[in-house]
Protein backbone atom coordinates (compact mmCIF):
# COMPACT_ATOMS: atom_id res chain seq x y z
CA UNK A 1 0.00 0.00 0.00
CA UNK A 2 2.62 2.49 -0.99
CA UNK A 3 1.11 3.45 -4.36
CA UNK A 4 0.81 7.24 -4.00
CA UNK A 5 -2.31 7.38 -6.19
CA UNK A 6 -4.18 5.02 -3.86
CA UNK A 7 -2.97 6.98 -0.83
CA UNK A 8 -4.26 10.23 -2.33
CA UNK A 9 -7.59 8.64 -3.29
CA UNK A 10 -7.97 7.17 0.22
CA UNK A 11 -7.29 10.57 1.71
CA UNK A 12 -9.86 12.27 -0.51
CA UNK A 13 -12.42 9.57 0.32
CA UNK A 14 -12.81 11.36 3.65
CA UNK A 15 -13.50 14.72 2.05
CA UNK A 16 -12.04 17.46 -0.19
CA UNK A 17 -8.46 18.42 0.62
CA UNK A 18 -5.63 20.51 -0.81
CA UNK A 19 -2.09 19.18 -1.32
CA UNK A 20 -0.66 19.98 2.10
CA UNK A 21 -3.71 18.54 3.88
CA UNK A 22 -3.42 15.35 1.79
CA UNK A 23 0.24 14.98 2.80
CA UNK A 24 -0.56 15.45 6.47
CA UNK A 25 -3.51 13.05 6.30
CA UNK A 26 -1.52 10.35 4.48
CA UNK A 27 1.25 10.61 7.05
CA UNK A 28 -1.29 10.30 9.84
CA UNK A 29 -3.20 7.27 8.57
CA UNK A 30 -0.51 5.56 6.49
CA UNK A 31 2.71 6.58 8.20
CA UNK A 32 4.09 7.55 4.79
CA UNK A 33 5.54 10.98 4.10
CA UNK A 34 4.78 11.80 0.46
CA UNK A 35 7.29 14.15 -1.15
CA UNK A 36 5.81 17.17 -2.98
CA UNK A 37 6.95 15.81 -6.39
CA UNK A 38 5.45 12.40 -5.68
CA UNK A 39 2.18 13.95 -4.45
CA UNK A 40 1.72 16.16 -7.50
CA UNK A 41 2.75 13.33 -9.84
CA UNK A 42 -0.14 11.33 -8.35
CA UNK A 43 -2.54 14.30 -8.50
CA UNK A 44 -1.69 14.90 -12.18
CA UNK A 45 -2.25 11.23 -13.10
CA UNK A 46 -5.49 11.03 -11.10
CA UNK A 47 -6.89 14.16 -12.69
CA UNK A 48 -5.93 12.96 -16.19
CA UNK A 49 -7.82 9.73 -15.57
CA UNK A 50 -10.86 11.59 -14.30
CA UNK A 51 -10.65 10.08 -10.81
CA UNK A 52 -10.26 13.40 -8.99
CA UNK A 53 -11.08 16.97 -9.98
CA UNK A 54 -10.28 20.40 -8.58
CA UNK A 55 -13.01 22.28 -6.71
CA UNK A 56 -13.29 26.04 -6.36
CA UNK A 57 -10.98 27.65 -3.84
CA UNK A 58 -10.64 31.04 -2.22
CA UNK A 59 -6.86 31.05 -1.96
CA UNK A 60 -3.86 29.74 -3.93
CA UNK A 61 -4.21 26.29 -2.37
CA UNK A 62 -6.23 24.03 -4.64
CA UNK A 63 -8.53 21.48 -3.03
CA UNK A 64 -9.46 18.29 -4.89
CA UNK A 65 -12.47 16.04 -4.69
CA UNK A 66 -12.99 12.38 -5.53
CA UNK A 67 -15.18 11.77 -8.63
CA UNK A 68 -17.66 8.89 -8.85
CA UNK A 69 -15.24 7.06 -11.14
CA UNK A 70 -12.43 7.63 -8.66
CA UNK A 71 -14.58 6.27 -5.85
CA UNK A 72 -15.34 3.15 -7.96
CA UNK A 73 -11.69 2.65 -8.78
CA UNK A 74 -10.54 3.05 -5.17
CA UNK A 75 -13.24 0.69 -3.98
CA UNK A 76 -12.23 -1.94 -6.51
CA UNK A 77 -8.52 -1.65 -5.67
CA UNK A 78 -9.08 -1.76 -1.90
CA UNK A 79 -11.36 -4.79 -2.15
CA UNK A 80 -8.73 -6.59 -4.17
CA UNK A 81 -6.13 -5.67 -1.58
CA UNK A 82 -8.38 -6.78 1.24
CA UNK A 83 -8.68 -10.18 -0.40
CA UNK A 84 -4.90 -10.46 -0.65
CA UNK A 85 -4.40 -9.29 2.95
CA UNK A 86 -7.01 -11.71 4.30
CA UNK A 87 -5.60 -14.65 2.36
CA UNK A 88 -2.06 -13.82 3.39
CA UNK A 89 -2.94 -13.53 7.08
CA UNK A 90 -4.99 -16.71 7.02
CA UNK A 91 -2.12 -18.64 5.44
CA UNK A 92 0.33 -17.21 7.95
CA UNK A 93 -1.84 -18.36 10.81
CA UNK A 94 -2.04 -21.89 9.39
CA UNK A 95 1.62 -22.11 8.51
CA UNK B 1 11.27 28.70 -1.23
CA UNK B 2 15.01 27.97 -1.30
CA UNK B 3 17.14 28.09 -4.45
CA UNK B 4 17.27 24.35 -5.01
CA UNK B 5 13.48 24.09 -4.74
CA UNK B 6 13.01 26.98 -7.18
CA UNK B 7 15.40 25.33 -9.61
CA UNK B 8 13.63 21.96 -9.22
CA UNK B 9 10.22 23.50 -9.92
CA UNK B 10 11.55 25.04 -13.13
CA UNK B 11 12.36 21.52 -14.37
CA UNK B 12 8.66 20.75 -14.79
CA UNK B 13 7.29 21.09 -18.34
CA UNK B 14 5.89 24.54 -19.09
CA UNK B 15 2.38 23.22 -19.74
CA UNK B 16 2.40 21.49 -16.37
CA UNK B 17 3.58 24.63 -14.58
CA UNK B 18 0.82 26.63 -16.24
CA UNK B 19 -1.78 24.22 -14.90
CA UNK B 20 -0.37 23.36 -11.46
CA UNK B 21 2.29 26.04 -10.86
CA UNK B 22 0.32 28.32 -8.51
CA UNK B 23 -1.07 25.60 -6.26
CA UNK B 24 2.28 23.76 -6.26
CA UNK B 25 4.05 26.95 -5.14
CA UNK B 26 1.41 27.38 -2.41
CA UNK B 27 2.11 23.85 -1.21
CA UNK B 28 5.87 24.43 -1.19
CA UNK B 29 5.47 27.72 0.70
CA UNK B 30 3.55 25.85 3.36
CA UNK B 31 5.84 22.84 3.35
CA UNK B 32 9.28 24.50 3.11
CA UNK B 33 10.83 21.29 1.67
CA UNK B 34 14.22 20.11 2.92
CA UNK B 35 16.89 18.57 0.67
CA UNK B 36 14.99 15.30 0.41
CA UNK B 37 11.83 17.16 -0.54
CA UNK B 38 13.69 19.15 -3.20
CA UNK B 39 15.13 15.96 -4.67
CA UNK B 40 11.61 14.53 -4.74
CA UNK B 41 10.55 17.56 -6.79
CA UNK B 42 13.44 16.98 -9.21
CA UNK B 43 12.37 13.34 -9.57
CA UNK B 44 8.75 14.34 -10.07
CA UNK B 45 9.72 16.92 -12.69
CA UNK B 46 11.82 14.43 -14.66
CA UNK B 47 9.04 11.84 -14.55
CA UNK B 48 6.56 14.46 -15.71
CA UNK B 49 8.87 15.40 -18.56
CA UNK B 50 9.32 11.77 -19.56
CA UNK B 51 5.59 11.02 -19.56
CA UNK B 52 4.62 14.20 -21.39
CA UNK B 53 7.22 14.14 -24.14
CA UNK B 54 5.96 14.11 -27.67
CA UNK B 55 7.27 11.67 -30.26
CA UNK B 56 9.87 14.12 -31.59
CA UNK B 57 11.39 14.70 -28.15
CA UNK B 58 11.46 10.97 -27.35
CA UNK B 59 13.19 10.19 -30.65
CA UNK B 60 15.66 13.07 -30.28
CA UNK B 61 16.70 12.04 -26.78
CA UNK B 62 16.78 8.27 -27.42
CA UNK B 63 18.71 8.72 -30.68
CA UNK B 64 21.23 11.07 -29.07
CA UNK B 65 21.63 8.77 -26.07
CA UNK B 66 22.19 5.76 -28.34
CA UNK B 67 24.80 7.64 -30.35
CA UNK B 68 26.64 8.90 -27.26
CA UNK B 69 26.67 5.46 -25.60
CA UNK B 70 27.88 3.78 -28.80
CA UNK B 71 30.58 6.44 -29.23
CA UNK B 72 31.70 5.77 -25.65
CA UNK B 73 31.70 2.01 -26.17
CA UNK B 74 33.80 2.41 -29.31
CA UNK B 75 36.65 3.62 -27.09
CA UNK B 76 36.70 0.32 -25.23
CA UNK B 77 37.28 -1.58 -28.49
CA UNK B 78 41.02 -2.05 -29.06
CA UNK B 79 42.41 -0.20 -32.07
CA UNK B 80 43.68 -2.14 -35.04
CA UNK B 81 46.13 -0.90 -37.65
CA UNK B 82 46.94 -2.44 -41.01
CA UNK B 83 50.36 -2.07 -42.60
CA UNK B 84 50.81 -3.35 -46.13
CA UNK B 85 53.53 -3.67 -48.74
CA UNK B 86 53.32 -4.44 -52.45
CA UNK B 87 55.74 -6.83 -54.17
CA UNK B 88 55.98 -6.97 -57.96
CA UNK B 89 56.45 -10.30 -59.67
CA UNK B 90 58.41 -10.66 -62.87
CA UNK B 91 58.26 -14.17 -64.30
CA UNK B 92 61.39 -15.46 -65.97
CA UNK B 93 61.73 -16.02 -69.77
CA UNK B 94 59.69 -18.96 -70.99
CA UNK B 95 58.37 -18.19 -74.49
CA UNK B 96 57.32 -21.72 -75.31
CA UNK B 97 54.91 -21.92 -72.40
CA UNK B 98 51.37 -20.38 -72.64
CA UNK B 99 50.51 -17.47 -70.31
CA UNK B 100 47.88 -19.38 -68.34
CA UNK B 101 50.39 -22.06 -67.41
CA UNK B 102 52.81 -19.38 -66.21
CA UNK B 103 50.07 -17.83 -64.05
CA UNK B 104 49.41 -21.20 -62.53
CA UNK B 105 53.09 -21.82 -61.87
CA UNK B 106 53.61 -18.35 -60.37
CA UNK B 107 50.55 -18.81 -58.17
CA UNK B 108 51.86 -22.17 -56.96
CA UNK B 109 55.26 -20.65 -56.32
CA UNK B 110 53.84 -17.86 -54.15
CA UNK B 111 51.69 -20.37 -52.30
CA UNK B 112 54.63 -22.58 -51.53
CA UNK B 113 56.63 -19.56 -50.30
CA UNK B 114 53.67 -18.49 -48.11
CA UNK B 115 53.45 -21.94 -46.60
CA UNK B 116 57.11 -21.85 -45.64
CA UNK B 117 56.83 -18.35 -44.17
CA UNK B 118 53.58 -19.00 -42.27
CA UNK B 119 55.02 -22.12 -40.67
CA UNK B 120 54.81 -22.37 -36.94
CA UNK B 121 58.58 -22.13 -36.56
CA UNK B 122 58.95 -18.90 -38.54
CA UNK B 123 55.92 -17.15 -36.99
CA UNK B 124 56.92 -18.19 -33.46
CA UNK B 125 60.36 -16.68 -34.06
CA UNK B 126 58.76 -13.41 -35.21
CA UNK B 127 56.33 -13.34 -32.28
CA UNK B 128 59.08 -13.78 -29.67
CA UNK B 129 61.66 -11.57 -31.33
CA UNK B 130 59.24 -8.66 -31.72
CA UNK B 131 57.40 -9.26 -28.45
CA UNK B 132 54.00 -9.55 -30.13
CA UNK B 133 50.69 -10.68 -28.58
CA UNK B 134 51.92 -10.40 -24.99
CA UNK B 135 48.40 -10.46 -23.51
CA UNK B 136 47.27 -13.33 -25.73
CA UNK B 137 50.42 -15.33 -24.93
CA UNK B 138 49.58 -15.16 -21.23
CA UNK B 139 46.05 -16.37 -21.90
CA UNK B 140 46.32 -19.06 -24.59
CA UNK B 141 48.75 -21.68 -25.87
CA UNK B 142 51.30 -20.55 -28.46
CA UNK B 143 49.55 -22.67 -31.15
CA UNK B 144 46.44 -20.50 -30.77
CA UNK B 145 48.53 -17.31 -30.81
CA UNK B 146 50.17 -18.43 -34.08
CA UNK B 147 46.74 -19.25 -35.52
CA UNK B 148 45.58 -15.76 -34.53
CA UNK B 149 48.63 -14.25 -36.20
CA UNK B 150 47.96 -16.20 -39.40
CA UNK B 151 44.45 -14.71 -39.46
CA UNK B 152 45.95 -11.24 -39.16
CA UNK B 153 48.26 -11.73 -42.15
CA UNK B 154 46.85 -11.20 -45.62
CA UNK B 155 48.39 -12.02 -48.97
CA UNK B 156 46.32 -10.74 -51.87
CA UNK B 157 47.00 -10.46 -55.59
CA UNK B 158 47.00 -6.88 -56.79
CA UNK B 159 45.20 -6.43 -60.06
CA UNK B 160 46.80 -4.19 -62.63
CA UNK B 161 46.13 -3.41 -66.26
CA UNK B 162 44.23 -6.41 -67.59
CA UNK B 163 46.05 -8.17 -70.40
CA UNK B 164 44.99 -11.02 -72.64
CA UNK B 165 46.97 -13.63 -70.76
CA UNK B 166 46.15 -12.53 -67.23
CA UNK B 167 49.14 -12.64 -64.94
CA UNK B 168 49.66 -11.88 -61.30
CA UNK B 169 51.75 -8.77 -61.68
CA UNK B 170 52.00 -8.04 -57.96
CA UNK B 171 50.77 -9.11 -54.58
CA UNK B 172 50.20 -7.27 -51.34
CA UNK B 173 51.31 -8.49 -47.94
CA UNK B 174 49.43 -7.00 -45.00
CA UNK B 175 49.46 -7.38 -41.24
CA UNK B 176 46.81 -6.21 -38.77
CA UNK B 177 47.91 -5.37 -35.22
CA UNK B 178 47.05 -3.19 -32.25
CA UNK B 179 50.30 -1.21 -32.48
CA UNK B 180 50.93 0.59 -35.74
CA UNK B 181 54.73 0.49 -35.49
CA UNK B 182 54.71 -3.24 -34.75
CA UNK B 183 52.33 -3.77 -37.68
CA UNK B 184 54.85 -2.05 -39.95
CA UNK B 185 57.83 -3.99 -38.56
CA UNK B 186 56.06 -7.33 -39.03
CA UNK B 187 55.07 -6.46 -42.59
CA UNK B 188 58.70 -5.49 -43.36
CA UNK B 189 59.84 -8.77 -41.89
CA UNK B 190 57.33 -10.74 -43.96
CA UNK B 191 58.42 -8.96 -47.16
CA UNK B 192 62.08 -9.75 -46.56
CA UNK B 193 61.13 -13.35 -45.75
CA UNK B 194 59.41 -13.57 -49.16
CA UNK B 195 62.55 -12.20 -50.84
CA UNK B 196 64.80 -14.67 -48.98
CA UNK B 197 62.48 -17.59 -49.59
CA UNK B 198 62.35 -16.77 -53.31
CA UNK B 199 66.15 -16.84 -53.52
CA UNK B 200 66.25 -20.08 -51.56
CA UNK B 201 63.73 -21.72 -53.90
CA UNK B 202 65.72 -20.47 -56.89
CA UNK B 203 68.75 -22.26 -55.53
CA UNK B 204 66.74 -25.45 -55.04
CA UNK B 205 65.40 -25.05 -58.56
CA UNK B 206 61.86 -24.21 -59.65
CA UNK B 207 59.95 -24.69 -62.91
CA UNK B 208 59.40 -20.97 -63.56
CA UNK B 209 61.80 -18.73 -61.69
CA UNK B 210 60.41 -15.29 -60.76
CA UNK B 211 61.97 -12.08 -59.61
CA UNK B 212 60.45 -10.19 -56.72
CA UNK B 213 60.79 -6.43 -56.47
CA UNK B 214 59.40 -4.39 -53.63
CA UNK B 215 57.05 -1.83 -55.21
CA UNK B 216 55.69 -0.22 -52.02
CA UNK B 217 57.54 -0.72 -48.72
CA UNK B 218 55.60 -1.61 -45.58
CA UNK B 219 53.39 1.37 -44.79
CA UNK B 220 53.17 3.03 -41.39
CA UNK B 221 49.39 3.23 -40.82
CA UNK B 222 48.17 6.62 -39.57
CA UNK B 223 44.56 5.75 -38.75
CA UNK B 224 43.19 2.54 -37.24
CA UNK B 225 40.93 0.36 -39.43
CA UNK B 226 38.99 -0.59 -36.33
CA UNK B 227 36.99 0.49 -34.39
CA UNK B 228 35.02 2.31 -37.08
CA UNK B 229 33.70 5.09 -34.84
CA UNK B 230 31.34 6.76 -37.35
CA UNK B 231 29.81 3.37 -38.18
CA UNK B 232 29.44 2.33 -34.52
CA UNK B 233 28.00 5.75 -33.62
CA UNK B 234 25.52 5.57 -36.50
CA UNK B 235 24.48 2.09 -35.37
CA UNK B 236 23.97 3.42 -31.82
CA UNK B 237 21.89 6.30 -33.20
CA UNK B 238 19.74 3.90 -35.23
CA UNK B 239 19.27 1.53 -32.29
CA UNK B 240 18.42 4.48 -30.00
CA UNK B 241 15.83 5.77 -32.50
CA UNK B 242 14.31 2.28 -32.84
CA UNK B 243 14.07 1.83 -29.05
CA UNK B 244 12.62 5.35 -28.73
CA UNK B 245 9.98 4.54 -31.34
CA UNK B 246 9.09 1.32 -29.49
CA UNK B 247 8.89 3.22 -26.17
CA UNK B 248 6.67 5.90 -27.74
CA UNK B 249 4.42 3.21 -29.22
CA UNK B 250 4.13 1.35 -25.89
CA UNK B 251 3.28 4.60 -24.14
CA UNK B 252 0.70 5.44 -26.80
CA UNK B 253 -0.95 2.03 -26.39
CA UNK B 254 -0.98 2.37 -22.59
CA UNK B 255 -2.62 5.80 -22.58
CA UNK B 256 -5.66 5.96 -20.35
CA UNK B 257 -8.12 6.04 -23.27
CA UNK B 258 -11.02 4.39 -21.52
CA UNK B 259 -10.04 3.54 -17.98
CA UNK B 260 -11.35 0.07 -17.13
CA UNK B 261 -12.95 1.28 -13.96
CA UNK B 262 -13.42 4.86 -15.04
CA UNK B 263 -16.48 6.82 -15.99
CA UNK B 264 -16.62 5.52 -19.54
CA UNK B 265 -16.93 2.13 -21.18
CA UNK B 266 -17.35 0.82 -24.68
CA UNK B 267 -20.77 -0.40 -25.78
CA UNK B 268 -20.98 -3.49 -28.04
CA UNK B 269 -20.74 -1.23 -31.08
CA UNK B 270 -17.39 0.05 -29.80
CA UNK B 271 -18.63 3.56 -28.97
CA UNK B 272 -17.69 5.29 -25.73
CA UNK B 273 -20.70 5.50 -23.43
CA UNK B 274 -21.13 6.57 -19.83
CA UNK B 275 -20.48 3.54 -17.62
CA UNK B 276 -23.64 1.59 -16.87
CA UNK B 277 -25.74 3.52 -19.42
CA UNK B 278 -26.36 3.51 -23.18
CA UNK B 279 -25.65 7.22 -23.46
CA UNK B 280 -22.76 7.95 -25.83
CA UNK B 281 -20.31 10.57 -24.61
CA UNK B 282 -20.58 12.12 -28.04
CA UNK B 283 -24.18 13.08 -27.23
CA UNK B 284 -22.95 15.34 -24.43
CA UNK B 285 -20.56 17.08 -26.81
CA UNK B 286 -23.31 17.44 -29.40
CA UNK B 287 -25.57 19.03 -26.80
CA UNK B 288 -22.91 21.61 -25.98
CA UNK B 289 -22.31 22.17 -29.69
CA UNK B 290 -26.02 22.91 -30.15
CA UNK B 291 -25.84 25.63 -27.47
CA UNK B 292 -27.69 23.48 -24.97
CA UNK B 293 -26.55 23.48 -21.37
CA UNK B 294 -25.08 20.74 -19.26
CA UNK B 295 -28.16 20.93 -17.05
CA UNK B 296 -30.39 20.23 -20.03
CA UNK B 297 -28.29 17.18 -20.93
CA UNK B 298 -28.52 15.87 -17.37
CA UNK B 299 -32.28 16.45 -17.37
CA UNK B 300 -32.68 14.53 -20.64
CA UNK B 301 -30.41 11.70 -19.49
CA UNK B 302 -31.01 11.32 -15.76
CA UNK B 303 -29.02 8.07 -15.75
CA UNK B 304 -25.84 10.12 -16.27
CA UNK B 305 -24.58 11.78 -13.09
CA UNK B 306 -23.28 15.33 -13.14
CA UNK B 307 -19.94 14.06 -11.89
CA UNK B 308 -19.61 11.61 -14.78
CA UNK B 309 -20.47 14.31 -17.33
CA UNK B 310 -17.97 16.77 -15.86
CA UNK B 311 -15.30 14.05 -15.65
CA UNK B 312 -15.89 13.16 -19.31
CA UNK B 313 -15.32 16.78 -20.29
CA UNK B 314 -12.20 16.83 -18.10
CA UNK B 315 -10.95 13.71 -19.83
CA UNK B 316 -11.56 15.25 -23.25
CA UNK B 317 -9.73 18.37 -22.09
CA UNK B 318 -6.74 16.42 -20.83
CA UNK B 319 -6.46 14.54 -24.15
CA UNK B 320 -6.54 17.80 -26.07
CA UNK B 321 -3.92 19.26 -23.73
CA UNK B 322 -1.37 16.54 -24.58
Amino acid sequence: MSDPTLLVLSSLAEGDKHGYAIMEDVERFGGIRLGPGTLYGAITRLEERGWIRPVSSKDRRQPYTLTGAGRDYLNEQLQQMEKIVKTGLKRLRHA
Amino acid sequence: MNRLTRFAVRLYPKAWRERYGVEFAALLDELQPDLRGSLDIVKGALQMRATHWNLGAILAVSGLLGAVVAFGISFSIPKKYVSSAVIRITPGQSESVPGAAIDQAVGDHINSMSQAIFSRTVLTTIVFRMGLYQTERSQMPIEDVIELMRKNISVTPVASVPVASQRIPAFAVGFTYSDRFAAQRVTQELVSRYMDENIRQHEVGVAFPITLVMLDPASLPQNPVSPKRPLITTMGLTLGLALGAVAAFVRHVNRPMLPATGILEKNPAGRAVFRGTDVPVLTLLEYLEDDKTLDQFLKDFPEVTREAAVSALGLAKSFLAR
